[in-house]
């Protein structure tokens, strides 16, 4: 079932190459990153997984031009990564609404670079509001709004600029199980309507399976790629059906290896 | 209205059902409770009538209740509102530049790296000056008129909201910038949503405590020199032995603090509608940058060097630097001035004491029984808002211009904030924590010991190092106004009167240098023993 897909060039979205990061923590090296190659395709939903302190989020801040300080080499549509840009946008794990902005306002900020005219804007503003399903709560402050409710306007603040690449960081991590579900599903369903490539980090063995078209299983210390897993499943995927269990526990088996986990009792992780 | 409490529509039936009798009994109970707070000021007012009626006191110290309310309508009648008028114009004439400076102080120290590195030191040397130890020099650079006021007042705003708005800019969470940065927003976009935003509520604080200092500073100059204004008219009270009309200018500045006050946190409240942030570690950053700190305070004391040494100001109201080095060292030598500080330094010690101790056990009692701080807390929280000074006239008229009376005066002035921090700290704990000591069965003692005190410590220091510095200010402002003691504060004002430039400007450095240290020791006392905060 592991499959190594290497894709051509000309649909390559993101390539990285043989990427390494350092930490100086208390005067002490330490390695985040080790030699991580990976390519994506345009338009395809990738996830990477792993236990804390993998690096997963770091690999993201990498990409998305937080942190410039690195080995290898970054490439963006055939481009060397140049610092933050409009084509990749990003989701936390907290929110991160600006508390003293509306709803309508924090979408706005998304457009701040955008060079069209202010109807223009308000109209893809609107139109996000909608793609999320909080019409009704443009002048609600984040601190009015769900849990759930909140992330979604997140989300649409990163997509309002129409980016290539949306990266998500555990963006459900904080939500509880039901909502994350919901999500996930929201996720899917703003997906069908807008072709954008997703990089999602996550620590959900479930999600990943559950969202995305090749699972990427990373170690850590050092933070390195383990395998790539290709999921051949139509969507909707039914999270209680054989196949998809069946996944998911291979993939929290993978993750065990390293600590020696008996097989049979992988589910610790998940 | 929230709007998740929109979502969930589940209305609660338990409320509706109450019989009409209980809610009869709720509300008389919710009356009394209330009506508690007026007891104590009640109670006042009696055994004031009772001491008046029965000459407990002379009649010129203690006025008839009737006669002080005669007085204020006949001051009302005649020529209080303009007095009234006078002071208040002074203090916006004042206020709003010197807000306005801080801020913008505080925006070029957060917004340019070099900028504070060239200037933080001198604000911060700037910040440890008391206002009320530029008083004599002031006195001597622009007389006592107008422009002194106007002077003192600004540079006692400036601080308060240079502190404040530099402390908000500088706490800006760090995942907001960072989702600013990657927004890609602009520099004028990153002002105006990111920055002012988030230190609003911290420039409304800054706001509202320049505010207080500007107040303070207006009474205590009107009170030292002025021919009009509140404080002059209190003065000319206690001169002509009115005491009434002290009663009344008292009666009117707390109204006027209160007033100010309470409009502020109304502003506040409209204005940050957002949830404000919790409370977090302290910032300890400190911007190292080589010589750079050192060149404006080289280049002001090369320039004072400078100016008096050819003679470009006159050396009777600018002295050299040498000459206030000489004064220093003189002083120190033959005795005046270190006997000055030593009595100055044992007279705050002692009233410091008294005030801490009086702050800190009333202010637990307070948060711990519910009755005693309906009972006493409301009245208290009334009296805070007269502005410290004001009670100057009275108290010596009272309890004379001995020792006792400025111990009692330094007492006063850090019982306040020692008694509110107590007992907000204590009232502040957690409510889980509390739930979590009552299930673990902890008992009073052991809550106290393992739960009150530890989580109100930060509340409790913040306030003890509130009354060290307005300790320290109440001593240097006795000793100006019952100047017939030795003491640093009587030194200087006696010096202004000689036009004696060189040991004004010892005193002011010496008092500022004090200041400093006493500031110094409460953020270490805070320091080490809030080791949690720092982890």
């Amino acid at each position: 079932m592991t499959l190594s897909t290497t894709p051509t060039a000309e649909e390559a979205a993101v390539v990285f190459s043989q990427v390494s990061k350092r930490f100086t923590v208390n005067g002490e090296d330490f390695s985040a990153l080790h030699d991580i190659s990976l390519t994506l395709r345009e338009g395809e939903f990738a996830a990477i997984v792993g236990a804390s302190g993998c690096g997963k989020s770091t690999l993201l801040r990498l990409l998305v031009g937080l942190d410039r300080e690195f080995d290898g080499s970054i490439k963006v549509d055939g481009h060397p990564l140049a610092g933050i840009g409009a084509d990749r946008g990003i989701v936390f794990q907290e929110h991160r609404l600006f508390p003293w902005l509306s709803v309508r306002q924090n979408i706005a900020l998304g457009l701040a670079n955008d060079s069209g005219s202010a109807a223009e804007h308000a109209r893809l503003v609107q139109e996000h509001i909608e793609l999320v399903g909080l019409k009704g709560f443009e002048q609600a402050l984040p601190h009015q709004l769900s849990g759930g409710m909140a992330q979604r306007v997140a989300i649409a603040r990163g997509l309002v600029s129409r980016p290539r690449i949306l990266l998500l960081d555990e963006p459900f991590g904080a939500l509880d199980a039901l909502t994350r579900r919901q999500m996930q599903e929201e996720l899917l369903r703003i997906r069908s309507r807008r072709t954008v490539t997703m990089l999602l980090v996550t620590h959900d063995v479930d999600e990943a399976v559950f969202l995305a078209d090749r699972v990427v299983v990373m170690h850590a210390r050092p933070g390195r790629i383990h395998d790539i897993v290709a999921l051949d499943m139509a969507h909707p995927r039914d999270r209680n059906g054989a196949v998809f269990q069946e996944q998911v526990q291979a993939l929290v088996g993978q993750l065990s290896e390293p600590v020696n986990q008996p097989h049979h009792n992988p589910i610790s992780l998940s | 209205m929230s709007l998740t409490s929109l979502v969930a529509t589940n209305p609660r039936p338990a409320a509706v059902s109450q019989k009409p009798r209980r809610r009869w009994l709720c509300r008389l109970n919710k009356f009394l409770v209330a009506a508690q707070a007026w007891l104590l000021p009640l109670f006042l007012f009696f055994l004031w009538r009772l001491a008046a009626a029965h000459t407990w006191m002379a009649p010129q110290i203690l006025p008839e209740p009737s006669l002080v309310f005669d007085t204020a309508v006949e001051m009302a009648g005649n020529d209080l509102g303009s007095h009234v008028l006078i002071s208040l114009s002074r203090l916006m004439l004042a206020l709003v530049p010197g807000v306005c400076l801080g801020l913008a102080l505080a925006l070029l120290l957060a917004l340019n790296r070099n900028a504070q590195r060239l200037l933080a030191p001198v604000l911060a040397l700037w910040a440890q000056v008391p206002n009320l130890a530029l008083i004599p020099v002031l006195m001597v650079f622009l007389g006592i008129g107008d422009s002194l006021k106007i002077a003192i007042i600004l540079n006692a705003a400036v601080i308060p909201m240079l502190v404040h708005a530099q402390a908000g800019l500088r706490d800006v969470p760090l995942q907001l910038r960072e989702t600013a940065r990657v927004l890609r927003l602009s520099f004028w976009l990153r002002l105006t949503r990111l920055y002012l935003p988030a230190a609003l509520p911290s420039i409304m604080t800054g706001l509202r405590l320049s505010l207080s200092a500007a107040w303070t500073s207006l009474v205590v100059v009107e009170l030292l020199a002025s021919s009009e204004g509140i404080g002059y008219l209190m003065v000319w009270g206690r001169q002509m032995f009115q005491l009434d009309i002290v009663f009344v200018c008292i009666a009117l500045i707390g109204a006027l603090g209160l007033c100010m006050e309470l409009g502020l946190q109304w502003l506040d409240q409209r204005v940050v509608r957002w949830p404000r942030p919790v409370l977090t570690r302290h910032a300890l950053r400190t911007l190292r940058g080589g010589a750079w700190p050192w060149l404006l305070p080289a280049l002001l004391l090369l320039g004072w060097w400078t100016a008096t040494r050819l003679s470009w100001v006159d050396l009777h109201t600018v002295p050299a630097p040498l000459a206030v080095w000489q004064a220093l060292q003189h002083g120190l030598i033959d005795g005046s001035l270190s006997a000055a500080m030593q009595h100055s330094l044992t007279r705050y010690a002692q009233g410091l004491a008294w005030g801490i101790a009086a702050g800190l056990s009333l202010g637990l009692c307070c948060a711990l029984s519910a009755g005693l701080g309906r009972l006493l807390s409301p009245t208290l929280g009334v009296l805070r808002h007269i502005v410290i000074f004001s009670w100057l006239p009275l108290l010596t008229a009272w309890a004379g211009t001995g020792e006792a009376a400025r111990i009692l005066f330094i007492a006063i002035a850090s019982f306040f904030p020692m008694f509110v921090a107590t007992q907000r700290g204590v009232l502040n704990v957690s409510p889980q924590l509390l739930e979590a000591a009552r299930v673990m069965r902890l008992g009073r003692r052991k809550t106290l010991r393992w739960l009150l005190l530890p989580g109100a410590a930060s509340s409790i220091f913040a306030g003890l190092r509130l009354a060290l510095m307005y300790g320290w200010l109440a001593t240097i402002g006795a000793e100006y106004f019952m100047a017939s003691s030795i003491g640093i504060g009587s030194l200087m004002i006696n010096a202004q009167q000689l036009m004696n430039v060189d040991v004004i400007f010892a005193g002011m450095m010496l008092v500022s240098f004090t200041g400093a240290a006493l500031n110094l020791l409460g953020q270490y006392l805070e320091h080490q023993l809030q080791g949690w905060r720092h982890t």
